[in-house]
């Protein structure tokens, strides 16, 4: 997970790492993902964001499923409400606006934000390419490391990078749970499986020319079936009645 | 066995129970339990975690993230030990005690778990020791020649984690790297200090304790969490590469920057102060000291007065004592003082001897002209000082913890009495106390309800017209807390406000006056008014007329300028060459609060004997010694010596003062007449002005603090919010920092 | 001298009594004079050589200066270091001596290395107990103050008070 947020979050350690080095034996690990906030242009609490009134709706109706008291139970799925309604990503200021919604002492959202690796605290391109590129999707299929090889090709950019026109944000992730699908990737909330480099490319441009691709698995199969057809229940189902002694047929 | 499953069952349905659980650190507890640890049985009561047992055994359990003061967070694994038929070790710390089972601390099972843990924890902590300021004092350094390997198994070629360096103010200096995630300091933020802006940051390996924004650690308890970090990863900027904890001598003595009396250690080494710790007293500071108390120090080094100093037209010029005494001798008899014109001005760093000897001299003198460096300190004072009760905080500070409803008139306890804030904000967390205030808001660790702003609403208040929420709560309070701030008795509106107070606390003295509560406390700021109140250092009603001819000013700092006539001589005997020895013909040096045994009264009528740790500078002595000094050079020598016949003749003042930590908590008898004396005392009606706060900035409340860098530099982080908060990515992070 | 005793506690036995000087080692046992002697254990077989007679004994034959005796000593046990969890050094009681005013210290103009004209500034005696200490002052007719340490007091912990469910507002927000 951390290595695949490495370069949303900054690639500033990276680069500062590099530069000075201690006499010590062992290189410096930084920490992949920078877990402190700093100030920039796109990103400041002064920058304003308010829950729109739709969202501040489901809100309030997300609140409402938790006692009173206890209402900072709702932090979680209303930081995903507010990084949906920020082009999917959390500012600091989704982070500050579910911290006073909730009454929370802004660091308590923060631990939240900071925990959970679907909380994207660097802006996204509106196609959010997530490669699974654990090791059922690595084995399954063709691999998901020859997927990875096409995005980048054919994107141009690597993990861990957005496409300079805007569109696409790629990264690596650990397991969603479609391994019987493998390889997949997730775009926004969709999962494309039995990826191809071919059906990958394709999906690509589609979602390059606007278009929405159709989710799910790529080969045609049904959701998660097996891949070499059916081995079992292959006959017709027999119907009521039928095997039956005659008088209840 | 039959017993111990019914025993067992009785827990489950006690744990279990939904009903009636407040968030306390002390539940209501049914029994007590009985367990065996290391052979030996120990009984301990029902809900008491495992560490704490086996503490009570005898049984020394390394631990690093738990604190006895701080909520148990059980994320070191430190505290490993052995339970029979538990199929792994556990964590005593976040293990309740079971009746009838047996813990074993010291097997290899035991060891083995504690190797593997340190094994952990060390993977990631540089190797910079000999560099640390924790070195020497260092939980995992101390930990770690028991349970830690000579060498290690983690061969990462990524390297150690590295972690990036937090500007936490001027107070606390981060070097993260070498943070080992206890958390302690996140909690003490937020349960004690009530700054719930720490926390921790990613997760795993990456976790990180900071603040997630950059901004400072604004709170005047911050400098604790240094004591609390076992590593070194919070350490002292101010004491930075200082001095190694074996090289100090370490006194214990008595804080005097406010009128708690905390209890703290001095380390000296040499002839200077290198630090303050606090020492654990649970009757006042519990663990925990202010960041003012612990970071003044430095200004005992700037801006002292070594030598006599005598003004000669518009400098002073250095003397010898003998002429500084000569000096003060002519102008004495040139004054032509006489009676209640030698006046006596005493501030608050006046120690109770100086005050005494003070006192006696002046006395002996003919003058009844003593008088306090606060507003309307040349008036006797509004609250009546012959009756303790009257100006002392009666509930004693352990007890306030108690009390479910306070109301505090005209005061910010978190400014004027830090340590008993945190104790506020304890019993507002655990006890579920409710707060009001009347007066300035401020910045608090609890939620108040601010029901008026002057001495009018007061009255108001208190005669029952108040509709809000905390009005009920007060009215049907068990155990309801009025706290008067000093600042109150101060102002012309003071004698109506007590009157006000203690009407209504006489009325309802069912509540407030019982033999186990007392509802009535005057909270001071100043660590010398309550020995002042005391021994009467007040001016009769006839001396307040008088105009001085000869102006003492003992420690007098805050001292109004239009008091001291321009004619008058004046004298300021003190440690600091601050405001008051601006007005004086000769300043006389004395001895700061490090540098004499002295007695200090607290705000709750405690008497504690503070300790010489580092000797006075140059040419400067204790205080009572220059009065003794001065009485014989103007004709009326004291009877006293040396400090022995001195603390005598305060025994005959009031032996109190010489009961040494001990608290005399006054009967309800007292307090009865006490608020008698105030509530038929005939005033002005209560006026619509309101309260002042007395502490504007809390990081310059005295000649010491106001001298001190540490604290221009605070005042300018958290009073001023001038922080230029340094950036990392500019700062150079050698591997080794 | 007698009368700042109140304050101060130390012998209430007249100072000027008696007193009885050891003319044998105290610490040795008495055993056959052939045979090497043998240092008493504390508690085992030096326990009536270490009781307090009552009398002040050492002083006479101590070879202290007599200007101790007019300095009180103070018998503590230091508090926990609040830097450590560890409860190290602080079992045992220690006497030491108020700094002289005066003579406490001065920093060497050359070096900067503090020097003192008090004897015992430097010197802290650890005792494993205060009865212990107090009869050593006493022997050496030391006046003495007691600091008794403060209990400390640590209510039962419990981790699950962290989950507990509050019935009304939220005062607080556990974290880690």
């Amino acid at each position: 997970m951390s290595f695949a947020r490495s370069a949303i979050a900054s690639t500033r350690a990276v680069v500062r790492s590099s530069g000075r080095r201690g006499f010590t034996s062992s290189p410096a690990r930084r920490s992949e993902s920078l877990f402190v906030h700093r100030d920039t242009d796109y990103n400041n609490p002064s920058i304003p964001f308010e829950f729109n009134p739709e969202n501040l709706k489901r809100a309030h109706e997300i609140i409402s499923r938790y006692p009173p008291q206890y209402k900072k139970g709702a932090c979680m799925p209303l930081l995903d409400l507010g990084q949906r309604q920020n082009n999917g990503w959390t500012s600091i200021s989704v982070m500050n606006a579910v911290a006073k919604l909730l009454d929370m002492p802004k660091m308590r959202v923060y631990e939240v934000a900071t925990f959970y690796t679907m909380y994207n605290r660097e802006p996204v391109a509106p196609n959010f390419v997530q490669l699974c590129t654990t090791t059922p999707c690595q084995l399954g299929g063709c691999g998901s490391t020859k997927i990875l090889e096409t995005i980048e090709k054919h994107l141009g950019i690597h993990a861990g990078q957005s496409t300079k026109d805007g569109k696409f944000t790629l990264i690596e992730v650990e397991c969603l749970g479609a391994c019987s699908n493998a390889p997949m990737m997730q775009i926004g909330d969709d999962y494309y499986e039995d990826l191809t480099p071919e059906t990958t490319v394709k999906i690509l441009d589609a979602l390059a020319k606007g278009e929405k691709p159709k989710p799910g698995p790529q080969t045609g199969r049904q959701t998660s079936e097996n891949s070499a057809g059916l081995t079992s229940l292959t006959t017709k189902p027999y119907g009521p009645g039928e095997f039956c002694l005659p008088e209840f047929q | 066995m039959l017993r111990r499953i019914a025993a067992t069952r009785n827990i489950a349905r006690s744990v279990g129970g939904p009903s009636r659980r407040l968030l306390s650190t002390t539940q209501p507890r049914q029994a007590d339990v009985t367990l065996t640890i290391d052979g030996k049985e120990v009984t301990v009561p029902q809900g008491t975690a495992l560490i704490q047992a086996c503490e009570q055994a005898g049984a020394a359990v390394p631990r690093f993230c738990y604190h006895d003061r701080l909520a148990i967070a059980g994320n070191c694994r430190m505290c490993l030990v052995e339970v029979e038929r538990s199929p792994k070790p556990v964590a005593s710390c976040a293990m309740p005690v079971m009746p009838g089972s047996k813990v074993f601390t010291n097997t290899p099972l035991v060891h083995k778990a504690r190797e593997g843990v340190m094994e952990f924890l060390l993977a990631n902590h540089p190797l910079d020791c000999p560099i640390c300021d924790q070195g020497g004092e260092c939980d995992l350094q101390d930990q770690s020649m028991r349970y830690g390997s000579d060498r290690t198994r983690f061969h990462e070629i990524t390297g150690k984690r590295a972690v990036e360096n937090k500007d936490l103010g001027p107070i606390v200096k981060t070097s993260m790297n070498r943070c080992i995630q206890c958390t302690r300091c996140v909690r003490f933020a937020n349960d004690v200090a009530g700054v719930e802006d720490l926390g921790t940051t990613g997760r795993g390996n990456d976790l990180q304790i900071g603040m997630y924004i950059e901004k400072t650690m604004d709170s005047e308890m911050s400098g604790n969490i240094i004591d609390l970090c076992p590593v070194g990863a919070l350490t002292s900027k101010p004491y930075a590469f200082q001095s190694r904890p074996w090289e100090l001598k370490k006194t214990e003595s008595v804080d005097v920057l406010d009128a708690v009396g905390s209890n703290i250690r001095i380390d000296s080494r040499g002839v200077q102060v290198m630090r303050v710790q606090p020492k654990i007293n649970d009757e006042i500071n519990e663990e925990w000291i202010n960041d003012k108390s612990r970071y003044a120090y430095d200004g005992l080094k700037y801006q002292r007065l070594t030598t006599p100093l005598v003004r000669e037209g518009n400098r002073f010029v250095p003397a010898g004592w003998e002429q500084a005494m000569e000096t003060i001798r002519h102008g004495f008899l040139n004054s032509g003082a006489r009676g209640d014109e030698i006046k006596a001005v005493a501030g608050g760093l006046a120690d109770t001897e100086a005050l005494v000897a003070l006192k006696d001299l002046v006395n002996r003198l003919g003058s009844e002209n003593l008088t306090l460096d606060q507003n309307l300190g040349d008036a006797a004072p509004a609250n009546s000082v012959d009756i303790r009760s009257n100006y002392l905080f009666n509930t004693g500070i352990e007890n306030i913890e108690d009390a479910d409803a306070v109301l505090l008139v005209g005061t910010n306890p978190r400014h004027e009495a830090a340590i008993i804030n945190t104790r506020f904000r304890k019993s507002y967390l655990h006890r579920g106390a409710e707060f009001a205030v009347i007066g300035e808001k401020f910045d608090s660790t609890f939620e108040y309800e601010h029901v008026g702003t002057s001495p009018k609403d007061v009255e108001a208040f208190l005669s029952g017209s108040s509709k809000g929420a905390f009005a009920k709560i007060f009215n049907e309070a068990k155990k309801p807390l009025i706290i008067v701030g000093s600042a109150v008795t101060e102002t012309k509106d003071g004698a109506a406000v007590l009157k006000a107070v203690s009407k209504h606390v006489l009325a309802n003295e069912g509540k407030f006056l019982t033999p186990e509560w007392n509802g009535f406390s005057v909270l001071q700021r100043a660590a010398s008014r309550a020995a002042a109140y005391d021994i009467g250092f007040t001016p009769s009603s006839s001396a307040t007329s008088t105009k001085p001819k000869f102006v003492y000013l003992l420690n007098a700092d805050d001292v109004d300028p239009s008091s001291i006539p321009e004619d008058a001589f004046v004298v300021y005997q003190g440690h600091h060459g601050d405001v008051g020895a601006q007005y004086a013909d000769v300043c006389l040096p004395a001895a700061a609060y490090t540098e004499k045994a002295a007695t200090w009264i607290n705000t709750e009528g405690r008497s504690q004997l503070g300790r010489t740790a580092v000797p006075p500078p140059g040419a400067s002595r204790e205080d009572w010694k220059i009065i003794r000094a001065l009485s014989e050079v103007v004709g009326s020598p004291l009877p006293y010596d040396d400090t022995d016949t001195l603390r005598l003749r305060m025994h005959d003042i009031s032996p109190s003062l010489v009961r040494y930590d001990a608290v005399e908590a006054p009967s309800p008898e007292v307090l009865k007449l006490g608020l008698s004396t105030l509530s038929s005392a005939s005033t002005s009606a209560a006026s619509s002005t309101p309260f002042k706060k007395p502490i504007q900035d809390f990081y310059r409340t005295d000649p010491i603090s106001r001298a001190s860098v540490t604290m221009a530099e605070c005042s300018k982080a958290f009073t001023k919010k001038d922080w230029p908060l340094s950036n990392v990515d500019d700062v150079a992070q050698a591997s080794y920092a | 001298m007698i009368s700042l005793r109140p304050l101060l506690r130390s012998s209430n036995l007249p100072l000027a009594g008696v007193r009885a000087v050891h003319t044998a080692r105290p610490a040795l046992n008495a055993t056959p004079s052939s045979s090497t002697p043998v240092p008493a254990e504390p508690g085992v077989n030096a326990a009536q050589e270490f009781q307090y007679t009552g009398v002040p004994q050492a002083e006479v034959v101590s070879g202290a200066p007599a200007e101790l005796l007019h300095r009180a000593v103070r018998i503590y046990r230091p508090t926990k270091n609040t830097m450590q969890s560890a409860k190290g050094k602080t079992k045992r009681w220690i006497v030491d001596w108020d700094v002289l005013q005066g003579s406490g210290r001065w920093e060497n103009p050359l070096m900067g290395w503090a020097a003192t004209a008090d004897y015992m500034q430097g010197t802290s005696l650890a005792f494993p107990s205060k009865e212990a200490a107090v009869r050593f002052a006493e022997k050496q007719g030391w006046m003495y103050k007691i600091d008794e340490p403060k209990k400390i007091k640590i209510p039962p912990k419990n981790y699950a008070n962290n989950y507990v469910h509050v019935p009304g507002k939220l005062r607080i927000h556990h974290t880690k």
